[in-house]
């Protein structure tokens, strides 16, 4: 028996295939494509008090256009992922420049010093923020403590601000690296050429140096701008009013407000838009490339 | 000039790991604090905030259904993964591969929030009632992708001439994997799976919408940060949790490295 099934498994690559991919294509299909399914025909239907009615509308997304809020809160959303992506980038690149080039000594533990944090609860350093920032915090009490301010200051917690450095602490060590994979990678001599012709070390590096690590620089837009856009943990521990983000909007139909047409409409405006970036960006640089640098 | 450079790059370093960590190191010093408040001056040192976690039922269940969770997830999604991995390694080029590497990205970019979402109404419309299940059904889904990733950064080193000898001397495939193939990638899953796990262990938004009446820890967490008088516990709880999942962290670097050496 176990004989003839190894022969039939033998003969036939494709079965093989199938049994090795199944588990994942099951719970891919059934728990990411179908519930995707879901909330396009749930954006197409309309509410009632408590019940779903399955009638084809297209009345959520006339609302989603028609009230001032949603798409001012969308644009924000927006805003915050694009300084975060940014600022992650900002402070990221140095740091694994400085690990490709400059350090000798140390290296894989000074690289792994910085994975510890971003596998560390992600809810943790939010909360860590909110206890830094907020109005009895501790940086408001070492201010108070210092005699720098009167009074503690009160715009560092519950602002866009506080949300975008919570932001760029989450996601910038994961950034390193990617970066610091593409930079070690590099071809060292293309730089010595690039010095040799007369270049000067700005120019090196823009012209060589950043052009050759931009498969990185696509993965970082990708892993943090687009996860980002949908945040809504971090704004509604540190944002408050003005921070206030497009996620929570969507956290607020499907649970306070309690209309799920309409939340899903919202989620599916940003699913397309998550969608059309990543395909994008993956047609530049290509799903292998991207998983290599993961 | 090149010492000026040399120094600003020192300098920056020194900023640059500051800020990661500093507001973990603060998080694990504020624990200790023997006040109510959760900020300066430093009163005493006292453990009592650890006392009240370790006597507070509803925390130490919201750790045992965390634990729970992890644990299934961990076993579903490393051997999920790891038989994928072996697919995507061994048969380079297969009707579709291309769709399937997109889709294995795409829970890793979509947004958390409509993840979520997503599966609580699909949840809803085939009737299966929220609870730790449907979070272990969305927490494999999320730990999957990152499980399949790490085992064939493992297995495009292997070595498959053992497994050639293994058959040559007259292994059939099920003694070949169980004896040579399994040992010879223990440590990869041994990673695979720490990675799943600490994912899972802190993963709060998907859960957010998924769970039931029973919450994971950070869900927990997450309803209770608003209250000002928990602060002091839950910063005891974070810094049990931040020494645990950076344990975890080092043991599965250590694996990997073992088995790189290997």
């Amino acid at each position: 028996m176990r004989e003839k099934f190894l022969q039939f498994f033998r003969r036939k690559v494709e079965l093989r295939i199938f049994s090795g991919l199944s588990f994942s294509l099951v719970w891919f299909l059934l728990f990411l494509i179908v519930p995707i399914a879901v909330i396009f025909l749930y954006s197409f239907w309309r509410q009632e008090y408590i019940s779903i009615i399955p009638q084809f509308t297209i009345d959520n997304y006339a609302q989603f256009l028609a009230n001032p809020i949603h798409i001012p809160l969308f644009l924000r959303s927006l805003g915050i992922s694009a300084a975060v992506t940014m600022g992650s980038i900002g402070l990221a690149y140095p740091a694994a420049y400085f690990l490709a080039f400059r350090v000798r000594k140390y290296k894989i533990p000074l690289l792994l010093a910085l994975m510890a944090p971003f596998w560390t609860s992600y809810l943790l350093i939010v909360y860590a923020w909110k206890i830094i920032l907020g109005y009895d915090g501790i940086l408001n009490s070492l201010l108070l403590n210092l005699r720098l301010v009167e009074q503690p200051v009160d715009l560092l917690l519950y602002s866009p601000f506080a949300v975008i450095i919570t932001l760029i602490h989450i996601w910038s060590p994961w950034l390193v690296l990617p970066l610091y994979a593409s930079l070690e990678k590099m071809d060292k001599s293309l730089l010595e050429a690039a010095m040799d012709l007369g270049a000067t070390p700005t120019q090196a590096f823009l012209r060589v140096t950043l052009p050759l690590t931009w498969p990185a620089l696509i993965v970082a837009v990708l892993f943090v701008f687009v996860p980002t856009v949908g945040e809504f943990v971090t704004p509604a521990l540190v944002g408050g009013p003005q921070g206030y983000m497009y996620g929570n909007l969507i956290e607020n139909y499907f649970h306070l407000g309690f209309n799920w047409p309409l939340g899903s409409s919202l989620a599916f405006v940003m699913l397309a838009l998550v969608m059309v970036m990543t395909l994008l960006l993956l047609r530049t640089v290509g799903p292998d490339k991207v998983m290599e640098s993961l | 000039m090149s010492l000026l450079i040399n120094r600003l790059h020192f300098g920056y370093m020194f900023f640059y790991y500051s800020f990661t960590f500093a507001p973990l190191i603060i998080l694990v010093i504020f624990s200790f604090n023997d006040s109510v408040r959760v900020g300066l001056p430093f009163k005493a040192f006292s453990l009592k905030w650890y006392a009240e976690v370790l006597s507070d039922p509803t925390i130490l269940s919201a750790i045992a259904n965390s634990l729970l969770v992890g644990a299934i997830v961990t076993l579903l999604a490393t051997s999920g993964g790891t038989a994928a991995a072996f697919v995507l390694v061994r048969h380079p080029s297969f009707l579709g591969r291309k769709a399937f590497n997109t889709l294995v990205l795409i829970p890793i970019v979509i947004p958390p929030v409509v993840l979520g979402v997503s599966l609580l109404i699909f949840f809803h419309a085939i009737g299966l009632e929220l609870s730790l299940v449907t979070v272990i059904l969305a927490h494999t889904l999320i730990t999957l992708p990152f499980s399949l990733l790490v085992m064939v950064a493992r297995l495009i080193g292997f070595d498959r001439s053992l497994e050639e000898a293994a058959m040559d001397l007259g292994a059939d495939e099920f003694r070949t994997f169980l004896k040579v193939t399994l040992p010879l990638i223990f440590p990869g899953v041994l990673a695979a799976a720490i990675l799943a796990f600490t994912i899972s262990f802190g993963e709060v938004a998907v859960a957010f919408f998924t769970i039931g009446y029973q919450p994971t820890l950070p869900v927990y967490i997450f309803g209770e940060v608003r209250l000002p008088t928990r602060l002091p516990v839950l910063t005891a709880v974070s810094a049990l949790t931040l020494s645990f999942s950076s344990g975890l962290v080092v043991a599965s670097e250590i694996t990997r490295r073992v088995g790189e050496k290997r």
